[in-house]
Formats: structure tokens, C-alpha cells, sequence
């Protein structure tokens, strides 16, 4: 191997003078990253891209809550930049951010070496589904360039067929992320498929790999369907075809169902990943199997499965028949079955393991509690009698952000602490990391539980003004987002620090005991000297702790440790 | 070579990596390092291909259901328009393309047994049997621009007026008999569907309506899809015949287009045949190059009776 | 439509689950004959969340307390499954789940069937204003109310205006929209209902007879994004304590002519009409031109694009009778000249010649700018 010896790109190295090759020194320079086919580096670059634009998306989420502070005019007279600035939030964070973020991120850095993979199925597919987001990304950029789109991230038709806003470039960003979405369901799909070694079976996969693998079927399934309906908003906007707008003979409620024949399985794009993250994460850190594996599998599956079938519940209200409206509601309610499962095969997972309260398990625990408030308060919404009254208030508005920023993004998180190591090598700060996480985890709850509240009482969402009654809710709420902006920052900092200056991190940090903790930290470039050998990823019994260092060493790997 | 393949560009290569010398070093050129054995590539190759199949089809599948939506709720549309599409072309283009399907099964027999010289032109034929397809398809979207059968606000009612007298009293002239649609002898001035409900709606904002009668139907369901039969049968035309256009434009355009794509990719496999590359141990892009042509031949199995015939 | 509901038991008065008041906490006040149903609904659903949440709130910091363990202690047990309990834990929300199904389901029956003796009022939604069409011809406009900073309360603006409805009898709305989807909500009748464009939509419901002798007052929102000033679609809804009351509400409604001088009249109709939405009268710029100062500009104050937003441009003069003509064309025909410096965004007004005098009229009194 020709790598540099004295450091790399990324982080110098003081002490530990023979550096180990790895996928970061592997090579140098822009091109051996633009140009890379590692899945590794393909993953680090999504995520880097992916945190950025949460970084966007939370400026814009931080602007609507303080514009929310007081009724009337707060930071802007202007109804129209309130509006862009709700509309940019929800397609930044949920097309550029969530519905990539574990997949294409994670999935793409950890899936490959948990199946003992040197790559994922097409290389060179995954580097264009990157460069497809980046394309998507560039779009998004010259939306605010072009003054923003205020249509609603869900484009409803006839108004984001009307209005004078960047609709078009927003619509086309989220047509190539569409595609970017597809290649990397795709190539997970056939990775899992055909580099599976023979050694493991289906049932011998860790959960997160089933998880990604009913999150692949979605993406190739539901995604198309999101990219003819923009194709057609386009030509509606610039053509004025008439499939979508009353105008021209056509029929809006025909959009709302396309529109959500795709984006309510995304919100399984987004959740599944993160809850087989919270699969790996609660067993790992209770250092017990999970239990019920085939529950939890299976669940995955059936999640993705009935995630078909119930996207007429978020139209209850639209002029859909009765009947329509009854058989969705009774389809969505069969959804929240394998999601009950999952918590308590999650918390009987816990039972009798013994449990430590890393930043990573914080995380896996906050998910179990945030998620089921997120998933009971599904129900009021998937019952028809009281939707008619929630529909379309802010008790929806609290109830997404509990699935999608508290499930989704918090097992993110998760993740990307559980990872972080073998990412970058190096550790973070944990009490720099609790403390974030609590200021996430207060603030979450004190932004979002209020807006239940405000959502019963009848505030309608996308509101830049609101009735003076509502006004005590929306400060507390205000309140909390800063909170939590407070915790990223200091995420932010933590983290960034610990590439510069943190130490040196061990191939098994956390003594877990799947395939990717048995490489260096980071991998080397081609994940695996040799075929690892596969066992039951979920037995901690040869995982040893040693006092002395404070690491884990598995029995496994103890003739052919490289470190 | 494994330690800086990654900092340069590769020459293209069908699938993964390149040439890869991990592991036993016994490799098939166009295996990539990250495959045990070319079957296992080649598998790979081919369930890819037929994922993406599914999501090509699905991607049709908005536009199939706009189609059976409309369909179902306007029935009078596609009776007016199919008629106006000419059904010869259109079974012209479906034997053209299946002539292609059958030339490109036979090339990728070609390249399993590694007759590359047969294969060039199987591939040939078959790339013009594309251009054929395309040019009928550009002849006939010439004649409907023309007589000005576009697609949504493009649709220019004068033009079509004018067309549709013509078209009567030639068949009048020679004596044949006229079909249903063209039945209407006085077409009055139709209004163009841009001047409907937004802005011809019956009532001023706030409710300036002349007076309270009995609720109005909606404004906009009378130019509507669902608002009733529709039919304007002095006019012999059905309203919003434009949307029969959109919906004919959009399928067919989109199709035309994964026609462009197929041909693009016959063309390659046609440059990279030269060097005798394919042959019973390498011939996973001709295959699974032919599965894409195939779907984009299927599709329009499907869109020519759907769109021409009913 | 639903051949079941014929075989079960009559829930006349509402499929009201029976349950204490304090369950429902945090809703705003139930004021329609619905109201309590869905609330008992929603306390039910309330009271099966929290037991859940409780238990696995309890069961979480338990199991964390007491399985927390130093680094590199082993698991206590290695149990990989017990398929009893996890069917038990499959079935019994499942049990619960359709139980909810069949409360949401019966409720909603309820909710969708207007009585045949319904009054009927016909609900025209619009970027962004809400009329209310009366069976009897009467028409109202809406009433947004506004914002008082000082008060922090929002102020009812006129108060013939908004929605006023009669005691006692169940209310059907027929609503259209004349551009973009809207959504008809009052948060206390705990109804909603989009408004889509090219459909009419239908929503009923029967608000509580007032206590009182004054009318119950509600806020109508608009609970469907609609673009600008969605947030300002609210209107005052009034709910009379009798029929009488509604009557002399009808006739005050209607009773602009009362109003002797034509300013008056003009300026009554300014406000019904939904002029102000797009006008403003003291200079400030809304989506049209301002009204203050329009009568008497020269031709070359007031630059024209003929026959739209983009046409030649030629200078008009407000003023004598050709300044009338101008108005009245522009009132009727509003894309024949579109003011320099603005969309053309104004619908063609239905307004009687009578009324679109006393407008003329109102502009006239209005005075030059500065």
C-alpha cells in the first residue's frame, strides 16, 4: 500500500506514531474523494452534505418559531417570507435531509461492512445517486436564490401551480433527489441479495440490514411514483395540461393522492432506518440479543408492506368518499401494530441486559419515549371521528415532528454517535455529549408536546398569525426550539472537536459484537483483509472487557489484531 | 494498482471497479474487485436491471392511472381523441419496435455465444429499427402540432375547428360516412379552456354574486373532470378535449424518450462490441442492455391500444 | 352507504362514549352536537395513550435503573425470545386498535349524514375571503377581524358582517372555492372540511342554542394552505340565541341604502364586497393600487398597460366622465388596463351599476394624496 505514513487528510495524528492504513488515508486530494467508489468515503460525504443542510433547514425552522413568537408582525411584516420560510424548512429537511439521512449516510458507510462486503453492489451507481443529491441540493440553492418557494413542502396543487414562487426548481431538486433515492434503494437491495456471504443467512443478518432492506423495497417502489406526479406539476405549471388544476378541467384530490402514494411510505423511508438503528443501539449498549428477532424483522417488513396502503389517511378531510375515508383509517390502524411490537421487543430487550447509558443508548432511549408519543398520538389522527378536528392543526404539526424529527432524526443521531468511532477514528466528548443531548431531548419535548396542546385548542399550522389566545403556547414552544439549537451547537462543537483533538478510537468501543467492530476503526480501505468469519452478531459472550485499558477486545479477533 | 485506483478516473468499465487484483489475482478482466465470480457479478447485474425495470414501470404507473382516472370519469374524451390519432402510424411504430425486440433477443444470443460480427448487427438493426420508430413517431407529432392538437393551453381550438371542417367535408366529398364525433355540423366558437374558472368564474370575491338563488354548482366543475358528462354535443367536440392531448403527449413523450435513452445504449453496447469484449463469459451489459429495450418495447405494447385502438 | 350501521344499535344522540369531563381537558369548548361525541372520542384515545406511555415510561426508567451496569459486566440473561409474550403483545393492540376503529368509524357516520331538514348556506371561499350566501338572497361578507396590539386581542371589524347562523337547526354549507384549496374549520363545532376548486364540498353541523340573550361568537379559521394571507382567513362566526335575532340580523345585513349619502353606500360596499382585501384607502400598497388619491390623477400620474400586464402603455386621466367610464370598465373588465407596477390580478366584479356608482362615489370623497 502507498498511503502516507505520517497522517491523514482529515486528522493529523499526534500520538501513535505507525499510522494504520485506513479508508481516509488511502488516498489524497479532492479528486480521490470526488472521484472515489468507496462506499466509506461515498458515506462520509453524504453525511457531511446531509448535516449541513440540517444546519440550513434548523436556520429556517429557528426563523418560522421566532416569527411565531408573537401574534401579528415579529421579525418580518411580510406573510409571503413566512410562508417561504416554512415551505424551505419542510423540503430541506424531509427530501434532503431525513429521507437520505441513515440510508445514504449511514447505510452507505456501515450496510457493506455489516454484511462483511468490500463494497456495495454498483460503486459507480452509488457515486452518481450522490452526485444526484448534490444536484438536488444545487436546485434547492437556486430556489432561495430565485426568492423561495412558498408553496408547502406537499406542492398541493392548484396553489403551487399559481403561485408566482420558485416552484420549478424546488420541484426538480426533489425530482433528482427522488432518483438519488431509487440507485441507493437499488443497489442496497441487490447488495444485500448478492454479497450476503453464504455464511449468513437471512436470519442472521443484523436488524439493521432488515430495516434497510424494507427501506430499499420502498424507496424503489414508492419514489417513481413522487417523480411522474412533480413531471406533471411541472408540465401543469408550464403547460397548464390539466390533470392537477380545476382551471384546465383537472382535479386537485388527484395530486393529494399521487402526492401521498409516496410521501406517506417516505415517512417509512425515513422512521424504518432509524428504528433498525435503535435495534443495534439497545442491543449494543445492554450488551444482550435482541429480543424477538424474528418479531422485530418481520415488523420491518409488515411496516413497509401496509406503509402502501394508508396514504388516503392524510385525506380525510378532502372530498374523499366516506368509504375511502373508513377503509384507510382501518388500513393505517393495522400499521401501528408492528410499531407497538418493536417497543416492546426493544424494552424486553433491555430486560435483564446489562445496560450502559453511553451517548449513543441516550439516544436509543429517548427514541423508545419520543416514538411512542409520536406513534400513540397516530391515533387520534388515524381515528376518522377526531382527525376531522385535528387535520391540518398543529396537533399534526407535533405529531410528525415526534415521528420525523424525534424517531427519525434522534436514531440518526443515535447512529452517528454509535458510529462516530469507527467513522472517523476518534472519540467524542461523552459528558460534552450527554449534556447536548439533554438540552436536545428538553428542548424537543418542550417545542414539540406544546404544540399538542396548541393543535387541540384548534391552531391551524402554516399560520404567520395566529389568535392572541394561542400566544402563551407558541412562546413556550419558541422556547424550546432554541433549546434545542443550543444542544446541535454544542453537538456541533463536540464533534468537530473530536476529529481534531479526540482520542484515538479502539475497533470495538462499545463491545458490540456485529462485523463492522471487527475492523480497525476506521476500516481500512477494503473493509477486510481477509473474508471475516461470520457468527451470531448478537453474542456478547466473547466480547471481553478489559479494566485495565477500558476497551473491549472479541475473542474472535485476537490472532489476527492488527491493533 | 489497488492502492491508487481510486484516485483517478477509471475507463469506463460495464460494472463496478474495474480491473481488480484483490484477492486470487484470477479474475476476468471486467470483473470488479468486490465480486467473488462473475456469475455472482453478472446476477447482480441483471436483478439490479429488473429493480430498476420495476421502478421505470412504476414511473409509467402515474401516468396509467391519470389515464384510467380520466378515463373512467370522461369516457367522451378518448372516443373524440382517439379518432383523431392515426392508427396506421401508430401500428406501424408497434411492428417497427417489435421487429426491434426480436433483433435485440436475437444480438443477445449473439453475444452469449460470442459471435460478435452477428451481434454488430443485430445491434445496427436494431438501432434503426429505433430511428424508424422515432421518425414515423416525429411525423406524427408534426401533424397534430400542426393541426393543432397540442397538449393543455397549447391546444389551439381555432386550428382544430378548422381542421375538423376540413376533415368533414372531405369525407363528405367523398361520400363516406361520418363518424360520431364529427356528426356536429355548426361548431360555435368554443371558449378556450384558459378562460375558465379562474378567470371567468361566475361571481366576484366575497360573494358579489347577483343574487343568493340556489347553491351554484361549482364554477369549475362545469369545465371540470367530475362534473358530470360533459359533453357539449352541439359542439361536437367534448370539453376539455385538450386533456385527451396532455395525457396522449405525455405518455408518448415520455416514452419517446426512454426509446432515445434505449437507442443510446444500443449504441454503446455497439461501439464496445468492436473489440470482441462479449462472449460466453462476459456478456451481462448486451443482456441486460436488451432487458431495458424490451421494457421500453412492453410499454408500448400497452400505450398503443390504450391511447390509438379504444 | 354502510349497510352494517343498520344492523347495529342507534346512537341517536350521538355515539358518546361515556366519559368524565376532566378527560378531555385542554379542548377548546364543545359547542356543536357533535362536539361531545368526538370529545368522548378523543378522551378515550387520550386515556389508552396514557396508560401505554405511562407503562412504558415506567417499565423504560425501571429497566434502566435497574439493569444499569459498570463497564464489561455481562447481560444477566440471554433470553432470545418468548413467542407467547410477544403474540400477547401483537394481539392485545390489536383488540384495542379496532375497538378505536369502530368508535372513530361510528362517530364519524354520524358526522357525514346532514338531517334532511337542514338550513342551508352556501360558503364561497377565495384567496382570502369567505361569503356566506343566504337562502333567502341575503349575503354576508366575512368579518377577518384584526389584531390590536395594545389590546393583544383580536377585534371583530364589523359585526353585521361574518357568518350568522340561526339557533336550533342543523346547518348544511355548500362550499366552492373560486381559485386554490381552502378548508372550513371552527375548532368548537369540531368540524373541518377542505374546500377544493372545480368540487362543491358539503359539511354540517349543529351548533348549541346559546345560553344567553347575546349570540355565541366563534372565529372561523381556514385550515388548508392557500398562500399569502392564509392566516388572515378568519372570519367572526355568530350563533343567535333565537330566531328573532337572526332575523333583525338579516335585515341589518341588507340595510346598506339605509346609508343616505352615496359616499356611505360606496363605503359600506367597500367593505362588504371584499374591495379592501386588495385596496387600501390610506395609501399603503395591498395588491392593487390604493384607492386614496385615485380620483383627479392626470394622465401622466396614472400610466396604463392596455389589455394586460404587458401591453403598449398609455397614460389615463382620473377624472370627469371619462375617469367614471375608466372605473367602471376596470370594475367589470379588470384586465382590459392594469395599472403600471401591478399584477393583473383582479377578477371581473359582479356589482350592480347602482353599486359600482356609490364606489365612484367613495373614491371621489377620498381626496388626493399628498
Amino acid at each position: 500500500m502507498n498511503a502516507p505514513e505520517t497522517g491523514t487528510a482529515a486528522a493529523p495524528i499526534v500520538e501513535a506514531p505507525p499510522t494504520p492504513h485506513h479508508y481516509l488515508n488511502h488516498s489524497k486530494g479532492f479528486l480521490s474523494w470526488a472521484l472515489t467508489l468507496d462506499h466509506k468515503r461515498i458515506g462520509v460525504m453524504y453525511l457531511v452534505g446531509i448535516l449541513g443542510c440540517f444546519g440550513l433547514g434548523g436556520v429556517f425552522a429557528l426563523l418560522v418559531r421566532t416569527e411565531l413568537w408573537s401574534p401579528g408582525p415579529t421579525i418580518t411584516s411580510d406573510p409571503n417570507m413566512y410562508n417561504m420560510w416554512f415551505t424551505v424548512h419542510g423540503a430541506v429537511m424531509v427530501f434532503l435531509v431525513i429521507i437520505p439521512g441513515v440510508p445514504a449516510a449511514l447505510g452507505n458507510f456501515v450496510l457493506p461492512i455489516m454484511l462483511g462486503a468490500k463494497d456495495v453492489a454498483f460503486p459507480k451507481l452509488n457515486l452518481g445517486s450522490f452526485y444526484l443529491w448534490v444536484g438536488g441540493a444545487i436546485f434547492f440553492i437556486l430556489t432561495l436564490l430565485m426568492g423561495g418557494v412558498d408553496s408547502g413542502w406537499t406542492f398541493y396543487t392548484p396553489y403551487s401551480a399559481v403561485t408566482k414562487t420558485a416552484v420549478i426548481p424546488a420541484v426538480t431538486g426533489v425530482f433528482l433527489l427522488g432518483f438519488s433515492s431509487i440507485f441507493t434503494g437499488l443497489n442496497f437491495i441487490v447488495t444485500i441479495h448478492k454479497l450476503r456471504p453464504s455464511g449468513m443467512t437471512w436470519f442472521k443478518m443484523p436488524l439493521f440490514l432488515w430495516s434497510s432492506y424494507a427501506t430499499a423495497v420502498i424507496q424503489v417502489l414508492a419514489t417513481p411514483v413522487i417523480g411522474i406526479t412533480l413531471l406533471l406539476l411541472i408540465m401543469e405549471r408550464t403547460l397548464h395540461v390539466g390533470i392537477f388544476t380545476p382551471a384546465y378541467g383537472g382535479d386537485p384530490v388527484l395530486f393529494q393522492h399521487f402526492f401521498w402514494f409516496y410521501s406517506h411510505p417516505a415517512v417509512y423511508i425515513m422512521i424504518l432506518p432509524a428504528m433498525g438503528i435503535v435495534s443495534e443501539l439497545i442491543s449494543v449498549h445492554s450488551h444482550k440479543r435482541p429480543f424477538g428477532y424474528k418479531f422485530i424483522a418481520f415488523s420491518s417488513v409488515a411496516i413497509a408492506m401496509f406503509g402502501f396502503l394508508v396514504w388516503g389517511h392524510h385525506m380525510f378531510t378532502s372530498t374523499q368518499s366516506p368509504a375511502m375515508n373508513a377503509i384507510f383509517s382501518a388500513i393505517t390502524f393495522s400499521v401501528s401494530i408492528p410499531s407497538a411490537i418493536k417497543v416492546f421487543n426493544w424494552l424486553a430487550t433491555m430486560w435483564g441486559g446489562s445496560i450502559r447509558l453511553t451517548v449513543p443508548m441516550l439516544y436509543g432511549v429517548s427514541f423508545i419515549f419520543l416514538f411512542s408519543i409520536g406513534g400513540l398520538t397516530g391515533l387520534h389522527l388515524g381515528t376518522l371521528s377526531t382527525d376531522i378536528h385535528f387535520h391540518d392543526t398543529y396537533f399534526v404539526v407535533a405529531h410528525f415532528h415526534y415521528v420525523m424529527m424525534g424517531s427519525a432524526l434522534i436514531g440518526m443521531f443515535g447512529g452517528l454517535h454509535h458510529w462516530w468511532p469507527k467513522l472517523t477514528g476518534r472519540m467524542f466528548d461523552h459528558t460534552q455529549g450527554v449534556i447536548a443531548w439533554a438540552f436536545i431531548f428538553v428542548g424537543f419535548n418542550v417545542t414539540f408536546f406544546t404544540q399538542f396542546i396548541l393543535g387541540s385548542q384548534g391552531m391551524p399550522r402554516r399560520y404567520y398569525d395566529y389568535l392572541p389566545r394561542f400566544e402563551i403556547y407558541h412562546k413556550i414552544s419558541t422556547i424550546g426550539s432554541y433549546l434545542m439549537a443550543a444542544g446541535f451547537l454544542v453537538m456541533a462543537y463536540y464533534l468537530l472537536h473530536s476529529i481534531f483533538a479526540g482520542k484515538q478510537a479502539p475497533s470495538n468501543p462499545w463491545g458490540a459484537n456485529s462485523l463492522e467492530w471487527h475492523c480497525t476503526s476506521p476500516p481500512p480501505h477494503d473493509n477486510f483483509k481477509s473474508p471475516p468469519p461470520i457468527d451470531d452478531c448478537y453474542d456478547y459472550g466473547g466480547v471481553d472487557y478489559d479494566p485495565r485499558t477500558g476497551q473491549y477486545s472479541s475473542r474472535a479477533d485476537q490472532p489476527a489484531a492488527s491493533s | 494498482m489497488s492502492g491508487s485506483e481510486h484516485a483517478t478516473p477509471e475507463p469506463p468499465t460495464p460494472e463496478g471497479h474495474g480491473p481488480g487484483e484483490h484477492g486470487s489475482g484470477e479474475h476476468h478482466p471486467f470483473q470488479a474487485h468486490h465480486w467473488d465470480t462473475m456469475r455472482q457479478q453478472f446476477e447482480a447485474g441483471k436483478l439490479g436491471m429488473w429493480l430498476f425495470l420495476a421502478t421505470e414501470v412504476l414511473l409509467f404507473g402515474g401516468l396509467f392511472c391519470a389515464y384510467f382516472i380520466y378515463r373512467s370519469n370522461n369516457p367522451e374524451l378518448f372516443e373524440y381523441g382517439h379518432n383523431a390519432l392515426n392508427k396506421w402510424l401508430g401500428a406501424g411504430n408497434t411492428i417497427v419496435l417489435l421487429v426491434s425486440s426480436l433483433t435485440m433477443a436475437l444480438g443477445v444470443r449473439a453475444a452469449q455465444v460470442g459471435e460478435t460480427k452477428k451481434l454488430r448487427i443485430l445491434l445496427a438493426l436494431t438501432f434503426v429499427c429505433g430511428c424508424g420508430f422515432m421518425s414515423i413517431k416525429y411525423i406524427e407529432y408534426s401533424e397534430k402540432i400542426g393541426h393543432g392538437y397540442l397538449l393543455g393551453s397549447k391546444f389551439d381550438y381555432e386550428k382544430v375547428k378548422e381542421h375538423e371542417r376540413e376533415a368533414r367535408e372531405a369525407e363528405a366529398h367523398t361520400g363516406g360516412h361520418e363518424t360520431e364525433v364529427f356528426a356536429a355540423a355548426n361548431i360555435p366558437a368554443y371558449v378556450p379552456a384558459e378562460k375558465s374558472a379562474f378567470v371567468d368564474a361566475p361571481r366576484g370575491p366575497s360573494g358579489i354574486a347577483p343574487i343568493a338563488e340556489e347553491v351554484k354548482p361549482g364554477h369549475g366543475a362545469e369545465d371540470g373532470a367530475h362534473g358530470g358528462p360533459g359533453v357539449l354535443p352541439s359542439e361536437g367536440r367534448p370539453r376539455n378535449a385538450h386533456i385527451f392531448f396532455s395525457i396522449y403527449f405525455m405518455m408518448t413523450g415520455l416514452h419517446g424518450i426512454h426509446v432515445l435513452i434505449g437507442m443510446a445504449v444500443i449504441a454503446w453496447l455497439f461501439v464496445t462490441s468492436r473489440d470482441n469484449r462479449f462472449g460466453p463469459s462476459y456478456f451481462a451489459p448486451v443482456e441486460i442492455g436488451g432487458l431495458y429495450w424490451h421494457l421500453v418495447d412492453l410499454i408500448w405494447i400497452y400505450l398503443f391500444p390504450l391511447l390509438y385502438l379504444i | 352507504m354502510f349497510g352494517l350501521s343498520a344492523i347495529l344499535p342507534d346512537f341517536s344522540s350521538g355515539f358518546r362514549l361515556p366519559l368524565a369531563d376532566w378527560t378531555t381537558v385542554g379542548m377548546p369548548e364543545a359547542k356543536s352536537t357533535i362536539a361531545h361525541m368526538v370529545d368522548s372520542h378523543i378522551a378515550f384515545i387520550n386515556i389508552v395513550c396514557a396508560f401505554f406511555f405511562i407503562a412504558i415510561c415506567i417499565a423504560l426508567t425501571y429497566i434502566i435503573i435497574r439493569f444499569k451496569k459498570p463497564a464489561g459486566e455481562k447481560a444477566e440473561s440471554d433470553v432470545s425470545h418468548n413467542t407467547p409474550l410477544e403474540v400477547t403483545w401483537t394481539v392485545i393492540p390489536m383488540i384495542i386498535v379496532v375497538i378505536m376503529f369502530c368508535v372513530g368509524f361510528y362517530g364519524y357516520n354520524r358526522m357525514i349524514a346532514a338531517p334532511a331538514d337542514s338550513y342551508t348556506i352556501n360558503v364561497q371561499a377565495q384567496q382570502w375571503s369567505w361569503a356566506f350566501h343566504y337562502p333567502d338572497g341575503t349575503i354576508a361578507s366575512f368579518d377577518p377581524g384584526r389584531y390590536d396590539a395594545e389590546k393583544n386581542e383580536r377585534l371583530v371589524t364589523d359585526a353585521d358582517q361574518g357568518l350568522h347562523l340561526p339557533p336550533g337547526v342543523p346547518i348544511r354549507l355548500k362550499m366552492t372555492s373560486a381559485d386554490v384549496l381552502h378548508a372550513f374549520y371552527i375548532p368548537q363545532f369540531r368540524v373541518k372540511q377542505d374546500i377544493v376548486p372545480g368540487k362543491i364540498s358539503t359539511l354540517w353541523f349543529e351548533p348549541l342554542v346559546p345560553e344567553g340573550d347575546e349570540p355565541d361568537e366563534y372565529w372561523l379559521m381556514c385550515a388548508e394552505y392557500c398562500g399569502k394571507d392564509h392566516s388572515q382567513m378568519f372570519s367572526r362566526v355568530y350563533v343567535h340565541p333565537t330566531l328573532k335575532s337572526f332575523e333583525d340580523w338579516k335585515i341589518r345585513a341588507t340595510s346598506w341604502k339605509d346609508e343616505q349619502s352615496w359616499e356611505q353606500r360606496g363605503e359600506i360596499l367597500y367593505r362588504r364586497k371584499g374591495c379592501k382585501q386588495c385596496h387600501s384607502v390610506d395609501g399603503t400598497r395591498i395588491i392593487g393600487p390604493t384607492w386614496l388619491g385615485l380620483w383627479g390623477k392626470t394622465a401622466a400620474e396614472h400610466p396604463v398597460a392596455i389589455g394586460g400586464k404587458n401591453g403598449p402603455v398609455e397614460g389615463i386621466a382620473v377624472a370627469g366622465d371619462a375617469g367614471e367610464a375608466y372605473i367602471f370598465e376596470s370594475i367589470r373588465d379588470p384586465m382590459s388596463k392594469i395599472v403600471v407596477g401591478y399584477d393583473a390580478a383582479m377578477i371581473p366584479q359582479k356589482l350592480s351599476d347602482e353599486e359600482i356608482l356609490y364606489l365612484i362615489e367613495f373614491m371621489k370623497s377620498l381626496g388626493t394624496k399628498e
